[in-house]
């Protein structure tokens, strides 16, 4: 597969890679133009055949979504209030950072970033997306996934190499009001807080240090603010070896 | 190139013709119009319902699905780059992506107890009746039809099967690398045929 990443072009755009190859694709498609303009073919190619299958929803699936658009805040444009070149760099960071998660959304990451000047966010970006792929490349990664999530997912890409995982979540369930997402790290069974997410966020992706194989990586519903431990857990996955 | 640039020129924009009126949509949302959702919604949420419930099967979950991507392309409208593709292509590559997603979800708590490969073999032939007997667009028909067997087998079964292509192996009972070339391949002459793609 390294020696000839474009043959899982077709089988990308299908959706029918593990989310290690998928990852492999997306890299290879940052720098191979001619690749990205294949994908991009393919990709409309394969939704032609979903729209051939359409079907009307049920007619009370309308208010229901128009009513959660409502309530939902949007993200911004990925490059807005940047200039080129900068703001291309940043893109391109928050470009491999949303293919992580899913290929959409890390609003939480981005907000999380949102300290110090635009300087300093470009610059933790470019290091935590570097991170990211040296987690991802590594020949010990492996995808562990939450098999008790709700909703959603929550899988974590190991490395005991690096001793350091990508954990990334994607469509969490909604949380009553008042109530978040917090994020934390298992050990020896402590739980130790990684980060309280802001009451919207449902995706994100980011690297947690310092893991050993037996550790485990949790999300909980906790009030807004965060509690000191978790209270009510929402999804877990554990650290293997290779 | 020449091959699709003729094929563009003689089928129908892609989209059926909506692709100005979706964009144009779609780009009024990533501004927080609450209207032009409501309008996009009306114009889009069949091809968004219809895939989901083609992969997960289940209308329950199809519905439940459609209204996490519905909600999803409010919230991230402001990212769609017309640049890159369609509009409609972009949300329902979306709808299937998260539709599978789904399906893989709850294919891990199930193969966790059961450890089976191998989904059961004959599943091709029905996805592949349905395509062809369901399918409202006439011209992606015709140019399902246009593929081999191999070819087409192999991309509905992962299309609206939601399998990987190792299960497709599994299923057809063909090598990897077989299976990787028939979906490019497939992908490619499918392409040509719907003149879509830059």
């Amino acid at each position: 597969m390294n020696d000839h990443p474009e043959l899982l072009n077709g089988a990308y755009a299908l959706d029918a890679l593990d989310d290690t190859e998928r990852a492999a694709v997306e890299r290879h498609l940052r720098t191979c133009p001619t690749c990205a303009t294949e994908v991009a073919g393919f990709a409309e190619a394969a939704a032609r055949l979903g729209g051939a299958s359409a079907v009307a929803p049920p007619p009370e699936l309308r208010n229901r979504v128009l009513a959660a658009a409502r309530a939902t805040r949007q993200t911004p444009s990925r490059v807005a209030g940047l200039r080129p070149p900068r703001g291309r760099r940043l893109a391109a960071v928050a470009a491999a950072v949303a293919v992580l998660a899913g290929a959409i959304g890390t609003t939480w990451w981005v907000q999380e970033t949102r300290v110090g000047d635009e300087r300093a966010r470009v610059v933790a970006a470019q290091e935590e997306s570097a991170r990211m792929r040296a987690v991802l490349a590594a020949p010990d990664a492996t995808l562990r996934v939450s098999p008790d999530a709700p909703a959603g997912r929550f899988t974590a890409v190991y490395s005991a190499s690096q001793g350091a995982a990508v954990l990334t979540f994607d469509g969490l369930g909604a949380v009553p009001s008042g109530k978040t997402y917090q994020l934390w790290r298992v050990s020896g069974g402590v739980a130790r807080n990684l980060s309280v997410l802001p009451p919207d966020a449902r995706s994100g992706s980011r690297v947690v240090e310092n893991l050993s194989p037996g550790d485990q990586l949790a999300v909980s519903v906790e009030n807004e603010g965060g509690a000191p431990q978790p209270t009510s857990p929402y999804a877990s996955v554990t650290m293997g070896r290779a | 190139m020449d091959r699709w640039r003729r094929a563009r020129a003689a089928a129908p924009p892609p989209d059926g013709g909506d692709t100005d009126v979706l964009g144009t949509l779609l780009a009024r949302v990533g501004r927080g119009d609450d209207d032009a959702f409501a309008r996009l919604y009306d114009e889009v949420s069949p091809r968004v319902y219809g895939v989901i419930l083609r992969v997960v099967r289940d209308p329950a979950q199809a519905e439940e699905v459609a209204q996490e991507v519905l909600v999803e392309v409010w919230r991230t409208a402001a990212r769609f780059d017309p640049a890159r593709g369609t509009a409609s292509g972009w949300i329902v590559t979306l709808a299937h992506r998260r539709a599978v997603d789904r399906v893989r979800a709850a294919q891990a708590a199930t193969d966790r107890e059961k450890r089976v490969a191998v989904p059961e073999a004959p599943a091709y032939d029905v996805v592949a009746d349905e395509v062809a007997g369901r399918l409202e667009h006439q011209q992606v028909r015709r140019c399902l039809k246009g593929l081999t067997d191999v070819q087409r087998e192999a991309i509905t079964l992962a299309y609206y099967g939601g399998q990987t292509y190792r299960e497709v192996a599994a299923t057809l009972d063909l090598a990897l690398p077989t299976v990787k070339t028939r979906m490019r391949d497939g992908l490619i002459r499918l392409r040509d045929c719907l003149g879509v793609g830059r």
